[in-house]
């Protein structure tokens, strides 16, 4: 087992600094850092940005947006989830809703959103649009992969529903839950940056990134998808922790 | 005379063109053991089911059960994975006894059913055979006057089901009460109950009846009477 | 089947080596222009394509978006090419091959609106759509509020908008009550709803604001550098040609009109009457490389990323 660990800790080192050397080797061969800067270049500007005021109040605006855009949308996620998985004529009444929303092109959602609202809204609007339906349909695939036994089981022995809600559906479904989390909080990122990008809030690194686009300096686009890349692994990196450790105690 | 427990009148039931049951009555009498026995495929837990009120009968009468709380055996032990043996138990009585009592109660039926060292065990850290403990021990905790178990030793090799069904018997003296048994297998019968009912498949019905009077405390696995009583009961099976 | 392949692959090459025999022989000059103002300079030459030199043929494109525009200047498809100064400024100091051959209009942009405003510092308290966060039109309307004692960040609500079409389209149904934008959507706005009037002038402000007699050098033509370099002449003649297309069109709003509605998305009533408010003015870039300066070090002062980050130096000006 730890052999096996540590192969595969080779295996992703080796396959990183491929990634680099790839794209190192591609950005010498156009020469051109206006198409495609170095990962040096792109590093040097990372750090740069770091060392300006403008950055920290971008990052912390698109982190807080992401965040509150999640949580609402997982909290009606949740509810939504929640009242079609347990009844039938609920699941099948959003069931038209989460399929129209879902099979909507993010695009679409951005552009209508654009027309509709002012920039902060538009970027809460789109997250919510794009990972509600995801939440929603992991927490009631959730609570349909509970054994119907145990319904019948708990039906028949007069267990109260809230008691049914807290100690049965619950906890079922919290791996659901946590791999719901983990794909919409990255699905949250990659939404919030182009709603960001064509919405242009005061901050915000999609903002920033578009700016950085109208005055060609690629080096910082780069780096700032380095920073969305970071946020996105770091979140990632928590629920899977929380995953593993928390949710399947019971194993 | 005993008191009657619940009578089925003139039950008819059918899944569209199948009919189940046509004009099944029976009387149950309480705090006896009455066992419904019948190839898999005869209605059997079709029956359950109408008693327990998650079917109901297209014709007939049932008297004697409407909100009598009841308490099920199943084949499988049906337990929360996500809670620990004693938290299973507080899952379903958590709202029928008094919370003081609450572990007390429980933890008395785990140690009648030998699994009292498990209380804070989860489920799947159990075996197939301590699992089905558990589930029985819910199933006797719970505050009820009938108690229906369907095919609740199917699954378990022969130790493990004469070891619960000696367990259950000992639980069972100690506060009696009704209890019906579906199964298949003429020996669980003969070994639990007071009355057997023979089941023909398809429409189920009654081909035969028997009262097993010996002792339920001198009834061995190969105790002649029940011998006996088995080949009588194997033959109206195969007449049938 | 492989045989069938192989064939379609070989029609296929000699397809493409047979198209682009004849273009060797032949020198082609890719000229880029974008639609709105400041393809107007140049609508003449778009419409009747001069032979202005034998044997060269000079092909007409018209783009829609600076972006897109970058990326053919930065391929080296575009061999003349009309872009905003600042690009220019921004491309060059990127170390793409290109020189500021003239710069092309002094000035495009306005406040417009439905709202009782006379003076800048009326802004104050006000919600105004600015399109191009980060570039010169909401660069110098940041300056001109500063100028004027309002805080751009606390004293008003700026709005980014992602086109200066999709704005003056808010502006026309009257969602949108104060914006800042180019001609010719403010004689489009003007035309299209009555409510509206012209504010305020971003030219005569720059113009009383740094004590210049014109105003900013907004866009500009840029030569590719190999082509300067080979042959001056061609790119001498086709700015002779320019120079006198722009004066024709300055001259003749009216004629001037149709050609715009064909090719550069403005309705010819539109074009005709935004003419003189596009301060067209072709001139050598050399000639008025100390205005030119003088632009590019104010943008400079606000976002050194708005020029490339740093002044262009000497070699940026094509010479005489």
């Amino acid at each position: 087992m730890p052999d096996s660990t540590c192969r595969n800790r080779v295996i992703t080192f080796v396959s990183f600094l491929t990634l680099i050397l790839v794209w190192s080797g591609a950005a010498a061969l156009l020469g051109k850092e206006i198409i495609l800067p170095t990962p040096a270049a792109t590093l040097r500007r990372l750090v740069q940005l770091m060392g300006t005021g403008q950055f920290w109040p971008h990052l912390a605006a698109t982190l807080s947006r992401g965040l509150a855009a999640f949580a609402l949308s997982y909290l009606a996620g949740l509810s939504v989830g929640l009242l079609s998985g347990i009844n039938r004529n609920f699941r099948t009444f959003f069931h038209l809703w989460l399929t129209v929303i879902r099979s909507t092109p993010t695009m679409s959602l951005i552009l209508l959103a654009l027309i509709w609202f002012r920039a902060e809204a538009v970027t809460l609007f789109v997250t919510f649009l794009v990972v509600f339906p995801l939440v929603t349909q992991n927490v009631s695939e959730g609570i349909s992969q509970i054994n119907p036994e145990l319904k019948e089981m708990a039906r028949l022995y007069q267990v109260p529903f809230p008691a049914i809600l807290r100690r049965m559906y619950l906890p079922a479904i919290l791996p659901y839950l946590a791999t719901g989390a983990a794909s919409g909080l990255g699905l949250t990122w990659k939404v919030i940056i182009a709603a960001e990008v064509l919405a242009y809030p005061r901050l915000g690194i999609g903002a920033r990134m578009d700016t950085a686009r109208s005055y060609l300096e690629t080096a910082e686009v780069f780096a700032w998808t380095v920073v969305v890349i970071g946020i996105s692994l770091f979140f990632d990196r928590i629920l899977q922790r929380l995953i593993k450790k928390q949710l399947l105690y019971w194993e | 005379m005993p008191e009657i427990e619940f009578t089925l009148e003139g039950i008819s039931k059918s899944y569209g063109d199948l009919l189940v049951f046509s004009g099944l009555s029976l009387e149950v009498k309480a705090n006896r053991i009455v066992a419904f026995l019948g190839p898999s495929g005869c209605g059997k837990t079709t029956l359950l089911s109408i008693i327990a009120g998650l079917k109901s009968p297209d014709q007939g009468r049932i008297t004697g059960l409407a909100g009598k709380p009841l308490s099920f055996l199943f084949q499988e032990p049906r337990l929360l994975d996500w809670l620990t043996v004693a938290e299973n138990l507080a899952f379903v009585l958590r709202n029928k006894i008094p919370r003081a009592d609450l572990r007390e109660k429980i933890d008395y039926y785990l140690e009648q059913m030998e699994i009292l060292p498990y209380r804070d065990t989860y489920p799947r850290k159990l075996s197939g055979g301590q699992r089905q403990r558990v589930a029985m021990a819910r199933a006797l905790a719970f505050p009820s006057r009938l108690l229906l178990m369907d095919e609740p030793f199917k699954s378990l090799d022969l130790n493990l089901k004469w070891a619960l069904i000696s367990r259950f018997r000992q639980i069972w003296a100690a506060a009696p009460r009704t209890v019906l048994l579906v199964t298949h297998d003429p020996k669980e019968a003969l070994l639990l109950a007071d009355e057997i009912y023979v089941l023909s498949p398809k429409p189920a019905v009654i081909k035969g009846y028997f009262e097993v009077s010996l002792a339920r405390e001198e009834r061995e696995p190969d105790a002649l009477p029940l011998l006996r009583l088995e080949q009588q009961i194997t033959a109206t099976l195969i007449r049938g | 089947m492989r045989k069938q392949l192989l064939f379609t692959v070989g029609l296929i090459l000699l397809f493409l080596v047979a198209s682009s025999l004849p273009a060797a022989e032949k020198t082609t000059i890719n000229v880029m222009v974008l639609s709105g103002p400041t393809g107007l300079s140049l609508v003449k030459m778009v419409e009747e394509k001069p032979d202005l030199v034998p044997g060269v043929t000079f092909n007409y494109t018209v783009l829609t978006s600076p972006e897109q525009m970058s990326a053919k200047i930065i391929a080296g498809e575009a061999d003349i090419a009309a872009v905003p100064t600042n690009l220019a400024a921004i491309l060059y100091n990127k170390g793409i091959p290109i020189k500021l051959a003239a710069i092309t209009n002094w000035g495009v942009m306005y406040v417009i609106g439905s709202e009782p405003i006379t003076s800048w510092s009326d802004l104050k308290g006000r919600e105004i759509g600015v399109t191009g966060k980060g570039n010169t039109p909401d660069l110098l309307f940041r300056y001109f509020l500063g100028a004027n004692g309002v805080d751009p960040e606390k004293d008003l609500q700026i709005r980014y908008y992602a086109s200066p079409k999709e704005l003056a389209n808010l502006v026309i149904a009257g969602k949108v009550t104060l914006a800042t934008l180019p001609e010719p959507w403010i004689t489009e706005a003007l035309s299209r709803n009555s409510d509206l009037k012209v504010l305020l002038d971003y030219q005569t402000e720059w113009s009383r604001l740094e004590k210049q007699k014109e105003a900013y050098p907004q866009s500009a033509l840029v030569v590719k550098s190999a082509l300067a370099a080979a042959n001056p002449a061609l790119v001498d003649t086709f700015l002779e040609a320019a120079i006198a297309a722009n004066n024709w069109v300055v001259e003749h709003p009216e004629a001037a009109g149709p050609y715009a509605e064909k090719h550069l998305a403005i309705s010819a009533a539109a074009a005709t009457e935004a003419i003189p408010r596009c301060n067209l003015r072709l001139v050598r870039a050399y000639l008025v490389r100390s205005e030119i300066e003088h632009y590019l070090e104010k943008l400079y002062s606000f976002e050194p990323q708005s020029i490339g980050g740093k002044l262009p130096d000497a070699g940026f000006y094509l010479s005489e």
